[in-house]
């Protein structure tokens, strides 16, 4: 048996027209999870092979690539997946949010505001927003043709009722453009507020359970809250980054032998910060 | 102060990348021969898991892992990711195959005969019963009878089945599914689901098909007909339309009787068959998925349709070595940002709790 | 005679312009042509054996479908649909998938001439992708407009459109993109 020859992007053709075709109905369809034949990469499931079959089925040889984790460019999975992304397209990388065209994400969003010359890619651990309240595919594709969220909502009022507000964290649910109900992958609520009506392009890739799905750019996002109750995001109130002195950012607890300190989560931001002051 | 720096990460990946390596430097010393023959079941189950046949890729994916199957189905999977499939090849009729070992639990004796070939069923497990290294050379070429012609060997279940008292499903696709070009929705096309258990996993298939054994499910079905042997793969040349021999695998095929039912069909009471079927030699996983066959397609037996077993939902989604592997280990991942978002709401629930 | 490592090229751009037309509903893209013809290019694009496809037209289409694989089907069933011209004809016929598959909906592509747009229709769109709103002129006529709104108008079923032009342009509009005829 032959050394398969690497195609530019590994994949071949056909695994790339998959994974574009359900891109494309995502962006005309947003909020809602499409179905793709994802691929097994050579990067386990669960590390972050949605985001990078769309990256890879997307990036030209003009792109500039930006790969974080966590918010970080040097988290040791960052790396790993930005370095086999170059290894197979060859093209050029950067730290710097504003220069990339193609960010490649888990857990975050970049604090730079995005452009419209950019396309923010997503890894997903859990696209189905109605996991947590019904596990059965059948089902939750019909609640989805319904828009019947009612157990999602229940859910919301179980956890206020008691305990004055959701104990959802990360992947807080909104609502896209008025009508699908979407998991907007494991950032914090203080992310939240920058879906909506972003210049950027934004795609999110589940490689294990194979789907995709869009936020157009210019498009409303809004997360589930009662009509009563304000939309809390994080709290950082009397902290800064203790590097940079950002306020208005979020930011990292860390334990070292020195106590507890706060840093940004956002590296890039954090350097470029440190560097005007 | 420091901080993380931005290019720890890269060292640290490369250095603990060259220990693992180093640690499992031994393994160089076995050639792929002896893992192929010598560690036959092991290369069996990384090519039926990485659901690609290919002894060579699956004896170096087995260094490669340092003997961990998970990670060994893994390499070949992500190599399958890269071949282009450009055809599909003529069915294999599971009576054509050119028979190592054959037995039935439904019958004494059957046409063509119990035979128990190579097999560990019998042997005693103690460290004791095993001999010196230098063996005696076999007795006699045990290999030789495959060299001849295969004797078509029909099913055990043939004599019920030509009586018509065997459920016969319905069968609503023209062609096979590949859930490696396309995505399944429910309800599962039959083809679906088989080939996602055809390459899942040993152990899941196992936990899963014990269920149904136990209670959860049809209890005690009968092995009709499991078979070892050799099939011979047959493809159409895409072009000239001619048929080419293009090799031979090993593979296991097991059928499994349950109980009866009323077949909607025609109203009649039929015995109820599932089929399980792998590359390479693997028995138990062979019956664990004629089990699991069983239990989703005929669910009108006691707990049947309330079974973990006979939901087809449980088993699609959740008897992937490569996928559950990889979520399970995803959790080292860093996830601080989530864990400090989580922190948020518990000191403000918290707050909240206290002021009741 | 394309090499299919150029031919590969040519795909990751132009589907990278299909991406942004679609996701900017309004903005004109730039497309490479194949075989000199920008359908042909959105054909390679799109194409391959997992999906069908639907052209009556003019154009030799047998290379396309030898390279791809892609079936050809009826156009009530087809994925994707090519035409030489604009024509609402078949808008009425084209899938809109189902509720709980509206991807399982048609993509249509039409080619269309300096003539198309000369006698063309302006309109202001608005939705998804669109900041506020964009006028622009469409080359199509108000009945396409019509029949167009009409297909889409329950969302999520619907079709989402293309339009390429002669020289090599490309337009895209997802069923989100709310049309309206300027007077």
């Amino acid at each position: 048996m032959t050394e398969n020859r690497i195609t530019y992007g590994f994949f071949d053709e056909d695994a790339k027209k998959e994974i574009r075709r359900a891109t494309l109905k995502a962006v005309a369809l947003p909020g809602y999870i499409v179905p793709f034949a994802s691929r097994e990469m050579p990067i386990a499931r669960g590390w972050g092979t949605g985001g990078l079959q769309i990256t890879l089925a997307i990036i030209t040889e003009d792109d500039t690539l930006k790969v974080i984790d966590q918010g970080c460019d040097g988290s040791v999975n960052a790396v790993n997946i930005r370095d086999f992304i170059v290894s197979v397209t060859g093209v050029d990388e950067t730290l710097a949010t504003p220069e990339a065209t193609i960010i490649q994400t888990r857990h975050r969003v970049p604090e730079y505001p995005l452009r419209e010359k950019q396309t923010l890619i997503y890894q997903v651990p859990y696209p189905e927003v109605l996991t947590t309240v019904e596990p059965d595919t059948a089902r939750q594709k019909q609640m989805h043709a319904n828009i019947d969220y009612a157990k999602l909502w229940v859910l919301l009022y179980e956890d206020t009722s008691q305990y004055g507000d959701s104990r959802i964290s990360s992947r807080y649910p909104v609502q896209v453009n008025d009508h699908y109900v979407m998991d907007p992958s494991p950032i914090p609520k203080f992310d939240i507020p920058k879906l909506g009506d972003n210049p950027a392009l934004q795609l999110f890739g589940a490689g294990r359970e194979k789907r995709i799905y869009a936020i157009p750019p210019y498009t409303k996002v809004a997360p589930l809250t009662f009509s009563d109750r304000d939309f809390a995001i994080e709290d950082f109130s009397g902290r800064c980054c203790e590097r940079c002195g950002a306020t208005g950012v979020y930011l990292d607890e860390v334990h070292l032998d020195t106590g507890v300190h706060f840093f940004c989560s956002d590296t890039y931001h954090c350097d470029s910060c440190k560097e005007e002051a | 102060m420091s901080y993380v720096a931005i290019k720890g990460g890269t060292d640290a990946i490369r250095q603990s990348k060259t220990f693992f390596r180093r640690q499992l430097e031994e393994v160089e010393s076995i050639s792929d021969q002896a893992i192929i023959s010598g560690l036959r079941f092991s290369c069996d189950r990384i090519m039926a898991e990485g659901a690609l046949y290919t002894e060579k890729l699956a004896a170096r994916a087995m260094r490669l892992s340092g003997g961990d199957l998970l990670e060994a189905a893994f390499y070949v999977r992500a190599h399958r990711s890269t071949c282009q499939r450009i055809g599909t090849a003529a069915d294999i009729d599971t009576a054509d195959v050119h028979i190592l070992r054959r037995i039935s639990s439904a019958f004494k004796d059957i046409e063509g005969g119990q035979i128990l070939g190579p097999s560990c069923d019998y042997v005693i497990r103690l460290f004791s019963s095993m001999r010196a290294a230098s063996a005696e050379p076999p007795e006699e070429d045990f290999t030789s009878s495959l060299k001849q012609p295969a004797i078509r060997v029909e099913s055990a279940l043939a004599s019920l089945r030509a009586d018509d008292r065997i459920i016969l499903l319905d069968n609503t696709e023209s062609e096979p599914f590949d859930v490696s070009r396309s995505y399944p929705l429910p309800p599962y096309p039959r083809s679906a689901v088989m080939q996602i258990m055809a390459r899942g996993e040993t152990g899941s298939l196992l936990g899963f098909a014990y269920t149904s054994m136990r209670g959860y499910g049809d209890v005690h079905p009968t092995i009709g007909d499991l078979r070892l042997g050799m099939a011979d793969i047959i493809f159409s040349h895409p072009f000239s339309g001619g048929k080419v021999h293009i090799g031979t695998i090993r593979i296991t095929a097991c059928e499994t009787v349950g109980s009866f039912s009323r077949d909607p069909g025609d109203g009649k009471l039929r015995l109820s068959v599932g089929f399980g079927f792998c590359f390479g030699f693997n028995e138990t996983k062979a019956i664990a998925m004629s089990i699991l066959d069983l239990a989703m397609n005929h669910t009108g037996y006691s707990v049947g349709g309330h079974a973990i077993a006979a939901n087809p939902e449980i088993v699609v989604h959740h008897v992937d070595a490569i996928e559950s592997m990889g979520f399970t280990n995803h959790f080292k991942l860093p996830h601080y940002v989530t864990f400090q978002a989580d922190l948020h709401v518990f000191e403000r629930a918290g707050k909240n709790n206290d002021g009741k | 005679m394309k090499r299919v490592h150029d031919i590969e090229n040519m795909n990751r751009n132009n589907f990278r312009s299909s991406l942004e037309a679609l996701a900017r509903p309004g903005e004109i893209q730039a497309l490479q042509p194949l075989f000199n013809s920008p359908l042909l290019a959105m054909a390679s694009v799109f194409l391959y054996a997992e999906v069908s496809h639907h052209y009556n037209g003019g154009l030799d289409f047998d290379l396309i479908r030898a390279l791809c694989g892609s079936p050809a089907a009826e156009a009530g069933e087809a994925d994707y649909l090519f035409f030489d011209e604009p024509a609402s004809n078949m808008l009425k016929t084209a899938k809109t998938g189902t509720v709980e598959s509206p991807e399982k909906s048609a993509t249509l592509v039409f080619a269309y001439a300096p003539e198309h747009l000369q006698a063309g229709v302006p309109v202001c769109i608005s939705g998804p992708g669109i900041r506020g709103a964009t006028e622009l002129t469409l080359p199509v006529d108000t009945t396409f407009i019509g029949l167009l709104r009409e297909k889409n108008e329950h969302f999520p079923l619907g079709v989402d459109l293309f339009f390429v032009s002669w020289h090599n342009q490309l337009l895209g509009l997802p069923r989100t993109t709310y049309i309206e005829v300027v007077q």
